[in-house]
């Protein structure tokens, strides 16, 4: 009778198991039709596992993966680069992305984007979602988990997401079964493609803050962003995007604030904002805040550029196989981006 | 605390009590007690430890005055060689009127002792919303309503000398904070739990699986049925003006099946815990929707509290010397047939007005008590129409049908008794009840697939429909009782293992839990 006992627990534990990770699978978000930008952080283990590393890492929010075009840096400057970024992430969810990325390979350059830094909370539970949910399970994503975490929030939602997703059963999709078990990327390495064309609101004035204070929990996830690049030999560089608009907003005072962290550290700080270099117009904005490809791709170039003369201006060319993976990422972009074009037409 | 915290903390208590020495296995008992109250908040704890001091402080004086009051000679001859030389002195003779009054006086106090805590938190509950669904919290008082009565049962029943008093603070507070239904209930007798918890418990297979089946059980009832119901509930509630007619109708049912599985559903939990840990609660429910009157589904539900006031308020009310006093004064008067029922009544409807206050005192709650109290006397007045009617058509008693009718009606009776727990407007509820049978537009509204618009997608209807349909098998299957069918299941390992893996993966996925919703709350646990 024990060992029948003994059996049926072990038999029971094994179909359970079997059972909430089907259904954990099936029921959450795939995030390729409707809020793609969920499927960003989980793509990049993609990469990770065939063994990919990269020469330049982004962090940051929409202002990293809006921005910089990994395959577009690959054609002007001949360097590899991946973006990890989510929408609204906030500084500590970079530090734990960089930590997680750090696991699997080490760049030789980190680019957070600075947007991030005038917020000292998290946006909600929705977006910590977004940025989270696609971590691997490991040690960095449950302290990312509890860095983001807010009060109504339960750590283990995060570890057993069918707790937090199981209320779509009654209204699960198509997409939800075709891509349960493989799905191929939204992202161009973390690059979201953005087709929109609608210019900045340029009557909008920015609102007037009570307090032009970057707050410290940024500044404490920058400084372990920064230690940890230094610990590891990586040249860490924080970038302003070149996106102005009235709700986002870059205060000069928060300008000045990085600037003199930047110096303080010897640091690169650019702020790309206005750069006559890039020429951002009306028509590089998506929807009158973010950018779309064209815009995308004239900071690509530009910054791609900059890299290059700054932190590799004597790199070793890259073998034959990382050139034809790097090739086909590009063509796999152009694809995209003329599929949209002929749309357009 | 939440499901999967409660569900992790019994493993937790589970695990040291089996694992300690039998005799240390109270202590776990007394720790786990004190942990959840704590999680509750230290004012919960603080409750609980004030009110097993009120009855522990009390109990010594009430003891002394039953002692008196209660030995014959006989008595006393037996348990003379048992007494100690206290209680040799205090049963020395039997008690005068004086000492007797003296007596009640002492059960009396130590009553408003142990239970004003409850009358003050039903006073300030006062300030809050009287609908059930729209409170607040318990919070800090935590299922007072409940291990209050539990307390104040333990002197009553110590007057009346059925128990002796417990000498250890410490074993009344284990009694009185019993964790597994402090929240909930059931409210436990004295003399059939406290033996239970002093005494030593081994791990029995038997015991743990079915008592964490009835535990998930619980949780199924819970999340799939009760929390999901009362998506649509919250909906018709909220706009009374928006939603009449069809709607109310559909009400009294999706209420009665809500505050059924959310209930029953905690005392499966209740229950459940304390069978894994060898300790046997009394049965709050006997399938009360198989009723046939109000009367004997008031027997069926929430049985411990029925039997409280029953035997604490009713039975000594109905037979106390002022209700005496004045039968004897109808039944010599012109009014010479009601005099033999009116101390009934008159007890009936102060019982049901003090249920309708212990479920609050504003003024929905005690029309739902009283309204209860009429419909019982209603019947009882309306019996010898019953009996003429069954006497001409004697075998419609057995017909199937004409059960059914039975059932249905007091379903529907009760139904729409309980529909005063939603608003807290007492007036709104039969304004709500009129519009059933004058507002076609609602009606139409609804079967033209209004239901839709009650935050529920079609997908959940069907859900819940299944899981009602679940409760009611399984209620008919009797799994409670030690029966068959409990039998079939906990005696094969591997059918036992199935049900656990069945009812988990059910209640995780079709659950209703989460962002947005407040899971471990209870209706009842507002009361």
């Amino acid at each position: 009778m024990r060992k029948k006992r003994i059996f049926s627990i072990v038999f029971a534990l094994a179909l359970l198991g079997a059972i909430l990770a089907f259904f954990s699978r099936l029921l959450m978000p795939k995030h390729v039709s409707m809020v793609r930008e969920g499927a960003l952080v989980g793509e990049y283990y993609i990469e990770a596992d065939e063994g990919r590393e990269h020469q330049i890492l982004f962090l940051g929010d929409c202002e990293a993966y809006g921005c910089f075009i990994p395959a577009i840096i690959w054609e002007a400057s001949g360097l590899t680069s991946y973006v990890r970024g989510s929408p609204a992430a906030r500084v500590w969810q970079s530090y734990y992305l960089l930590l997680d990325t750090l696991e699997y390979e080490k760049p030789d350059v980190v680019v957070l984007s600075v947007f991030a830094l005038c917020h000292g909370d998290a946006q909600s539970e929705a977006y910590n979602r977004l940025a989270l949910d696609g971590m691997r399970l490991s040690k960095n994503k449950i302290n990312a988990v509890k860095a983001s975490m807010s009060e109504d929030e339960i750590l283990i939602s995060y570890i057993f997401p069918l707790l937090r997703y199981h209320s779509r059963w009654s209204e699960l999709r198509r997409e939800d079964i075709d891509y349960l078990f493989a799905r191929e990327a939204v992202s161009h390495n973390g690059y979201l493609f953005e087709s929109g064309s609608r210019a900045p609101d340029t009557e909008q004035s920015p609102e007037e803050l009570f307090d032009y204070s970057l707050p410290d929990r940024a500044i404490e996830y920058l400084d372990k962003i920064r230690l940890c690049c230094e610990e590891r030999g990586i040249a860490l560089v924080l970038v302003k995007s070149p996106t102005q608009s009235g709700h986002y907003w870059w205060y000069d005072e928060w300008d000045a604030r990085v600037r003199e962290y930047a110096e303080r550290y010897r640091l690169d700080y650019y702020n790309l904002i206005g750069s006559e270099e890039i020429g951002i117009d009306g028509g590089d904005y998506a929807d009158g805040v973010h950018l779309n490809f064209l815009g995308a791709e004239k900071t690509s170039r530009y910054f791609g550029k900059v890299l290059k003369e700054k932190y590799f201006p004597s790199a070793a060319p890259h073998g034959e196989e990382t050139k034809r993976v790097w090739k086909d990422k590009l063509d796999k972009y152009y694809i995209e981006r003329n599929k949209f074009s002929e749309g357009e037409k | 605390m939440s499901t999967l915290e409660f569900v992790g903390f019994t493993a937790a208590v589970l695990l040291l009590y089996y694992l300690v020495p039998r005799r240390a296995q109270s202590a776990v008992l007394l720790a786990a007690n004190v942990f959840y109250c704590l999680s509750a908040g230290l004012l919960c704890l603080l409750s609980v430890i004030g009110v097993t001091t009120a009855a522990f402080c009390s109990s010594v004086k009430i003891e002394r005055a039953a002692a008196k009051e209660h030995a014959t000679p006989q008595e006393r001859a037996v348990t003379k060689e048992h007494a100690t030389p206290q209680e040799r002195a205090v049963t020395k003779e039997r008690a005068t009127p004086q000492e007797r009054k003296k007596s009640r006086r002492t059960l009396v106090f130590g009553l408003v002792f142990t239970l004003s805590s409850l009358v003050l938190v039903k006073l300030f509950s006062l300030l809050e919303s009287a609908s059930v669904l729209f409170r607040e919290s318990e919070g800090g008082t935590l299922g007072l309503a409940f291990y209050s009565l539990s307390a104040s049962g333990y002197l009553i029943d110590l007057y009346r000398g059925k128990i002796r008093r417990e000498k250890s603070f410490l074993k009344l507070f284990i009694f009185v904070g019993f964790f597994p239904c402090i929240r909930l209930g059931p409210i436990s007798r004295y003399s059939q739990l406290s033996p239970q918890l002093n005494k030593p418990h081994a791990p029995v297979w038997e015991n743990i699986v079915s008592g964490a089946i009835r535990m998930l059980w619980g949780y199924f009832k819970k999340l799939v049925v009760a929390d999901t119901a009362l998506v649509a509930v919250r909906a018709i509630v909220a706009e009374p003006q928006k939603y009449g007619g069809g709607y109310i109708f559909f009400l009294i049912i999706l209420y009665s099946v809500a505050i059924y599985a959310d209930f029953t559903g905690g005392i499966d939990i209740a229950l459940g815990a304390s069978r894994m840990l060898d300790i046997s609660l009394a049965e709050n429910f006997d399938r009360p929707f198989s009723s046939e009157s109000v009367r004997e589904y008031w027997k069926r539900w929430h049985i411990t509290l029925g039997a409280y006031f029953t035997d604490y308020v009713f039975y000594p009310l109905s037979i106390s010397r002022p209700m005496r006093a004045i039968s004897k004064r109808l039944r010599k008067s012109k009014y010479k047939k009601i005099g033999k029922k009116m101390p009934v009544y008159i007890a009936l409807v102060f019982t049901w007005f003090l249920t309708g206050a212990w479920h609050g005192l504003s003024p929905n709650f005690i029309l739902w008590g009283l309204s209860n109290a009429a419909v019982i006397i209603a019947a009882q007045e309306l019996s010898p129409l019953s009996a003429r009617f069954h006497q001409k058509h004697p075998t419609v008693n057995n017909n199937a049908v004409w059960r059914l009718f039975c059932v249905v009606r007091t379903f529907l009776i009760i139904g729409a008794i309980r529909i005063f727990d939603l608003w807290g407007n007492a007036l709104t509820t039969p304004r709500a009840i009129a519009s059933i049978f004058f507002d076609a537009r609602g009606w139409k509204d609804l079967f033209g697939g209004g239901f839709l618009s009650l935050g529920l997608s079609l997908p959940e209807w069907i859900a819940l429909a299944v899981g009602v349909a679940l409760i009611f098998a399984v209620s008919k299957l009797d799994f409670k009782k030690d029966g068959k069918m409990r039998n079939i299941v906990t005696r094969r390992p591997l059918l036992t293992m199935l049900v656990i893996v069945a009812l988990v993966s059910a209640t995780a996925i079709f659950g209703s839990y989460g962002v947005g919703f407040d899971e471990s709350s209870f209706i009842y646990s507002q009361f």
